[in-house]
């Protein structure tokens, strides 16, 4: 080679050389970080926007904590009235409806051939307008699930300038009878305000006032503000629920008892206003043995009762759910409503100037009306808004068919959404504009945090845009929101003070049908149909991360079934997972049977979800509610066996294993630790502890939902969890007894200070931080599982596979914590990156970190405020006073693996409502 | 000149086994090696899809990966025990066992060496258990008994294999002496210039004096070790300070089982009546009566220990394991390990191969179930009765123990042809 073509091979190897090194693809340039942008947005740091929650008719305030404008979870607003910053599972689960890859993405037309295509906004429209003028000769109709503030005036625009009847709107759960009560007693079809913060004794029928009844975060939080009073709270219910176990006395009562007991009540209690004999002469005057007979509920009770309902100043009684759905539903709703006014509830505990807003609200009487018009080919144009199903009234679903053009607002594709001629996708409420007044003197806004995810529109630019009108939704609500207070977008709600209004006894005496004993057994065979503590009506079904979290009584996760009582299962030969049929007057109902210890024998609970397509064809006179308990129930098996996610092993303790401490276990030193042969951890600033006071928690399982979407923990499906392969790193254990006593044991990481996974790990994937934290290491983690294996709580959870996130769902993700990969051990971390915010938040500031500062994710959705997270080498910190409380345990004492985790419980509470049926006897050996 | 010619007889009769193969051999190591193959596709499946494909789940986060590993941990044994603590009280009957019961100690603890990385949620980390100096300074946690676990395994497969090459050393020689080609370059290297002279004989008996004295404790500390995987964890039904010498005399029991299920076979195939006969099978079993005995008694002591400890969860435990969900398979090992052998009490019947055969192959299903039973049930139901579970393992985990299995006869078959597999030197000083 001579010296040209030496260099010209030089020339071109050195210059591809240089060429193949440089970066072809995405050159990422660093943009310094100067100037703030104008929206705020700083990279990595949290913003938080206030908005309001629309899971469910609540309307709670919400704080959406956002990253880069990315919501990443929903928090309640510390400031508002009615859920002080606490959200239930619902509510913080409502993120997944704004990710979930299942929602719909944009608008569906039907085709010929019966399937749906997609279409734009444009087309859509065209096609309403075309359908309006084909069926020009019907009247349109628009059907909607309850409606409150701006967009409702918005929709009545509408309907009046098109011509479109707005018919009423329709709730499963719009509390019909209690309307229809407070309409014939005093001349109101209102769901008043319960305050229960102003009363000194609380009786509940049937009413599940911490699961979903009217405002159950509230009532969550004011109950245990209740029960920091003493004062006395008794639940009577046909089956067992989380109410009920949470009551200070829960009480059996079969569905048609309760207007027997209540008159009973109300004829015996003194009454501060009295009643006029018109009404009296409806209430039947029974004796006590007469109602003890038919109610089972002791005379001694009763009398009970009576005492303590004559000494409170301010007893407040609310019937609701299983009480007032059946035959005689109404009678205990009026019943209720009189015992409120004598007792002198009314205009102080029960509140109607602060009552629910359902001015437009109808009845499932107003829905069978509207089957009949659609029946009667008589509506052309037909939206249905925000109804999720109907198919449980019988011949809804054919009606809606029979529609001239039938037009479904949805996020999802809910079984109604498959019967429309066309879709129109909603945004998510994070996505749009909006504003809700849920009930008197209370309104909040929905602000939009980021823009629409999919080519949807709000509700709002819906009707907006069928009516051809210029502006955006946000531009109307401007308008509407003129003389507002100047922190209405800051805090998203506004309380105004309301006028009390004069409340008399204007209604009308009703002719009601004579209660009689006869038909009333304590013991009878019943079928309830309940609403469901997860999925409320079915709303919340689409969220997936709600089916991962187990019913926290059942402790059934996936999949639909039928609670029956131990005594039942026993005598038709039935295990859990086997296929059992309840025949009733509904018709036949199979399902896998969850054999619940402490439901009544003879009760056969399903939730609205798991009801499905039930037929609930009675529609009960006076209240229009559809009939849901229905009598003379049987049960047979199937024979079949279906497997069923049963997440708890057990429900029962058990041979005196003990996890919670009972007196018997005291005499055998079961929960005292020893004293240990090794040296303690030090700690120097910090050491990091939790105080759940099991007195207060009811396991309504928000915190379980707050962990699932704060943490990342994975949604593994179905198949995962029959082989018991949850995910979740807090769990609410459900410890039931015989006699239907329970108690609620959450369980997460308890990051003992001697704590047996540190020692056999042989990677030192997990090791005793400085501040006590039983700290995870995912990276160093190899995956032998011998942490998980050594831990007595089973606290930890492995990666068996990778986690697939659909896009969007991976947006989800909060960029906080760390998603894991297969094959490596995870579990709680006490909310660590909280720690560790505060902690530098501190640092720049130049001290230590506060008490109260850090709030993981349980403590601070918790609606009853059981738990409690701070600095336990500071003592004047709230958990180091809790600590020091004579009612503190901790789990396993006995193991001296010394929890971080402290749990407070009054251990003889139910020593003195003669408990357990193991109580008392000697453990064996 | 009768020496002379038994010695030749021995080698004639040894190195037959080492000619070329017939059918029969090929079948049985193609099975062996197809169920190999199995295995390690089922373990390729599950690196590629993650743990989740076996049947493991909370709480049982050990099954049958960990029984598979205290099962062939176990299986290796009787090697060292027969080669080294016979040869140092002078047990003559060894010679004729030691070298098939020391290959199948070293090949076993190869098996049971890859059940640990194997079970690995990230198997492709396994290195990160050994200590090794990195920048990171990152260590191995010594308290933790898995990283014990790698220190006695690799020891004792260090050990093992030394000792078994020693004792071939004199035998590799004879091997050259006959063999031509490429394989008398293989003998030759192997046998490292093996002359049989005085001096030689000298310095080798005193290393494998030596190296006898030194495998002997480990019989007991390895298997003492893995037992503390479990001993010193706190589960119930775990956590007992019994767990050593019952897992001691529990893997002699299998080892030995293991030994009788390998041999019998391999003296009709090999026809080696001649130097392995009833007698010595005789006292073999005598070996597997006293560890039944031994292992029956520690399942009895169990049971006193968590009545005399008075702690719920244990007796629970105890109770469970009885009566619970396993309750077939604990009584299955309980005949197996238990009830069966004392059938070796009646002279006949440990004299008849035929049983004894069929024994071991029970003495194995039984204490790999003992293995299955303490692991699975002590898991299953633990301190919280909302955690428990049951396992259930699947086709990758069988597929994966039928593969270990595989492995094991493959090189088992492979080893019964390229090396003696008596003791050449030693039987014909025995017969001296």
């Amino acid at each position: 080679m001579d010296r040209r073509n030496f260099l010209k091979m030089m020339s071109i190897l050195s210059g591809s050389a240089a060429y193949s090194c440089s970066l072809k693809q995405n050159p990422k340039k660093l943009i310094p970080y100067m100037v703030p942008a104008d929206d705020g947005i700083v990279p990595g740091e949290p913003q938080f926007v206030s908005t309001t929650c629309i899971e469910c008719p609540a309307g709670c305030g919400l704080q959406v904590r956002t990253r880069d404008g990315i919501p990443v979870k929903l928090e309640g607003h510390p400031d508002h009235p009615d859920n002080a910053g606490t959200l239930c599972l619902r509510g913080q689960a409502s993120l997944e409806r704004l990710y979930s890859p299942d929602r719909l993405q944009s608008p569906m037309a039907r085709q010929e051939d019966g399937t749906f295509n997609v279409v734009t906004w444009e087309q859509a429209t065209e096609k309403i307008e075309f359908a309006a003028d084909a069926y020009a000769g019907r009247k349109g109709a628009y059907w909607s699930g309850r409606t409150t503030g701006s967009l409702s005036n918005l929709i009545d625009e509408y309907c009046e300038e098109y011509g479109i009847t707005r018919v009423p709107e329709f709730e499963r759960y719009g509390q019909a009878p209690l309307r229809a009560a407070y309409q014939s007693l005093l001349g109101r079809s209102e769901v008043p305000y319960f305050d229960l913060a102003a009363s000194d004794l609380l009786l509940t029928f049937g009413a599940g006032i911490i699961e979903t009844f009217v405002q159950p975060v509230r009532f969550a939080r004011e109950v245990a503000e209740l029960l920091d009073r003493d004062v006395a709270w008794h639940h009577f219910e046909p089956h067992i629920s989380i109410t009920g176990t949470a009551a200070t006395r829960r009480h059996v009562l079969a569905p048609d008892a309760p207007p027997v007991l209540i008159s009973y009540l109300l004829r015996t209690v003194s009454a501060r206003r009295p009643l006029p004999a018109a009404w009296m002469a409806l209430v039947p005057d029974f004796t006590a043995k007469q109602v003890a007979a038919a109610t089972g509920i002791p005379v001694a009770t009763l009398s009970e009762l009576v005492k303590s309902i004559g000494g409170a100043k301010r007893p407040l009684v609310i019937s609701g759910d299983s009480a007032v759905v059946g035959e005689s539903g109404f009678q205990t709703a009026l019943f209720t409503a009189m015992a409120q006014f004598a007792w002198g509830a009314v205009g102080t505990s029960v509140d109607f100037a602060r009552g629910e807003q359902v001015s437009q609200l109808g009845t499932p009487a107003d829905a069978l009306e509207l089957r009949a018009r659609l029946v009667a080919d008589e509506v052309g144009l037909f939206f249905v808004s925000r109804i999720h199903d109907v198919s449980y009234i019988p011949g809804m679903n054919e009606a809606v068919g029979k529609a001239g053009f039938t037009v479904v607002l949805s996020d999802f594709m809910t079984p109604v959404a498959q019967l429309a001629d066309l879709i129109l996708p909603v945004s998510h409420s994070l996505e749009s504009w909006g504003d809700v007044a849920p009930r008197g003197g209370l309104s909040g806004a929905i602000c939009q945090t980021m823009k629409p995810l999919h080519d949807t529109r709000g509700e709002g630019d819906i009707v907006l845009g069928l009516m051809r009108r210029e502006e955006s939704y946000q531009e109307y609500l401007a308008q509407q929101w003129e003389g507002r207070a100047a922190s209405w977008l800051e805090t998203a709600f506004e309380v105004k003070p309301v006028l009390a209004t004069e409340i008399s006894l204007a209604g009308e005496v009703p002719a009601l049908p004579p209660i009689t004993l006869d038909q009333c057994k304590p013991d009878g065979a019943w079928l309830v149909v309940a609403p469901s503590l997860r999925f409320f009506d079915g709303r919340s079904s689409p969220l997936k991360v709600l089916h991962e979290i187990p019913e926290p009584l059942s402790s059934v996760s996936y999949g639909a079934y039928v609670s029956i009582s131990e005594e039942d299962a026993e005598e038709q030969g039935v295990s859990n997972g086997d296929e059992v049929v309840v025949e009733s007057a509904a018709g036949p109902l199979s399902l896998p049977a969850r054999i619940q210890v402490g439901l009544p024998r003879r009760r056969y609970v399903v939730d609205a979800l798991s009801a499905g397509t039930l037929p609930l064809a009675t529609v009960l006179p006076h209240s229009g509610e559809l009939l849901q308990v229905f009598g003379e129930a049987s049960l047979h098996r199937t024979g079949d066996h279906i497997g069923l996610a049963t997440l708890a092993g057990s429900n029962k303790e058990g041979e005196e294993r003990g996890m919670l401490p009972r007196t018997y276990h005291d005499e055998h030193h079961h929960h005292e630790g020893e004293e240990s042969l090794f040296p303690d951890h030090p700690h120097d600033t910090y050491r990091w502890g939790m105080v759940i006071d099991l007195d207060k928690c009811t396991g309504c399982s928000a915190c379980v939902a707050a962990c699932y979407l704060e943490n990342n923990v994975a949604v593994v499906g179905p198949k995962e969890h029959l082989r018991g392969r949850e995910m979740s790193w807090l769990r609410i254990e459900p410890f039931i007894q015989r006699n239907g006593e329970v108690e609620m044991l959450p369980i997460m990481c308890q990051q003992c200070d001697h704590a047996p996974c540190e020692t056999v790990c042989p990677v030192f994937a997990t090791y005793h931080s400085p501040e006590g934290l039983n700290a995870q290491v995912y990276n160093r983690c190899v995956g032998t599982r011998y942490c998980a294996n050594n831990c007595p709580y089973k606290v930890r959870r492995f990666n068996w596979f990778e986690h697939e996130r659909k896009e969007p769902y991976d947006k989800m993700l909060n960029p906080d914590v760390s998603d894991r990969p297969s094959g490596v051990m995870e579990k709680c971390s006490f909310c660590l990156q909280r720690i560790r915010r505060a902690k530098d938040l501190a640092k720049d500031e130049d001290r230590i970190v506060r008490d109260g500062e850090v709030v993981p994710a349980c403590a601070q959705t918790c609606p009853s405020g059981a738990v409690s997270f701070g600095n336990l080498m500071d003592d004047g910190a709230k958990v180091s006073i809790l600590v020091r409380s004579s009612r503190a345990f901790r789990v396993l004492e006995g193991l001296g693996t010394r929890p971080a985790v402290i749990y407070l419980k009054n251990r003889n509470a139910n020593l003195e409502q003669g408990a357990g049926p193991s109580e008392g006897e000697p453990h064996e050996g | 000149m009768s020496l002379k010619t038994f010695g030749d007889t021995i080698d004639r009769d040894v190195l037959a086994a080492m000619t070329r193969p017939n059918p029969r051999y090929w079948v049985a190591l193609a099975v062996s090696f197809i169920a190999w193959m199995t295995g390690m596709t089922c373990w390729g499946i599950q690196i590629v899809n993650g743990l989740g494909e076996d049947g493991i789940t909370n709480p049982v986060g050990w099954g049958v990966f960990i029984t598979d590993f205290v099962f062939w941990v176990g299986i290796a044994h009787s090697g060292t025990l027969i080669s080294a603590v016979l040869f140092l009280f002078r047990a003559k009957f060894r010679s004729s066992f030691n070298r098939a019961a020391e290959a199948m100690t070293v090949i076993a603890v190869c098996t049971a060496g890859l059940f640990p990385l194997i079970h690995l949620g990230r198997t492709w980390f396994f290195y990160w258990l050994f200590p090794y100096p990195n920048q990171r300074l990152l260590w191995v946690n010594f308290r933790s008994p898995l990283i014990w676990d790698v220190f006695a395994v690799s020891t004792y497969l260090t050990v093992s294999a030394v000792f078994f090459y020693v004792g071939l050393l004199p035998d590799l020689a004879v091997v050259r002496r006959n063999a031509t080609g490429f394989r008398k370059w293989i003998y030759s290297t192997l046998s490292i210039g093996w002359t049989g002279t005085q001096e030689q004989w000298k310095h080798y008996m005193r290393l494998y004096v030596f190296l006898a004295a030194f495998a002997t404790p480990l019989v007991v500390s390895v298997h003492s070790v893995v037992s503390w995987d479990f001993a010193m964890s706190i589960v119930p039904g775990w956590h007992t300070t019994i767990f050593a010498p019952y897992f001691v005399a529990g893997a002699i029991f299998s080892g030995c089982g293991m030994v009788m299920t390998l041999v019998i076979p391999m003296r009709k195939i090999f026809n080696l009546e001649k130097y392995i006969t009833v007698d010595h099978f005789e006292l073999l079993a005598k070996v597997l009566l006293v560890t039944s005995l031994i292992v029956g008694f520690a399942y009895v002591i169990e049971y006193a220990l968590a009545f005399y400890s008075g702690h719920l969860f244990e007796m629970a435990h105890f109770k469970y394991r009885l009566m619970g969900d396993y309750k077939e398979l604990y009584w299955l090992m309980v005949l197996c390990n238990v009830i069966l052998p004392l059938t070796i009490f009646v002279r006949p019947m440990r004299r008849s191969l035929t049983w004894l055969f069929i024994l071991s192959l029970f003495v194995n299903v039984g204490m790999w179930l003992e293995r299955f039973i303490i692991i699975v049930t002590s898991l299953a139901k633990e301190y919280d009765p909302y955690g428990w579970g049951l396992y259930r393992p699947t086709w990758i985990e069988a597929g994966i123990t039928l593969g270990s299995f595989g492995m094991f006869f493959t090189l088992f078959l492979i080893f019964a042809k390229v090396l003696p597999v008596l003791s050449i030197t030693e039987v014909k000083e025995e017969n001296a």
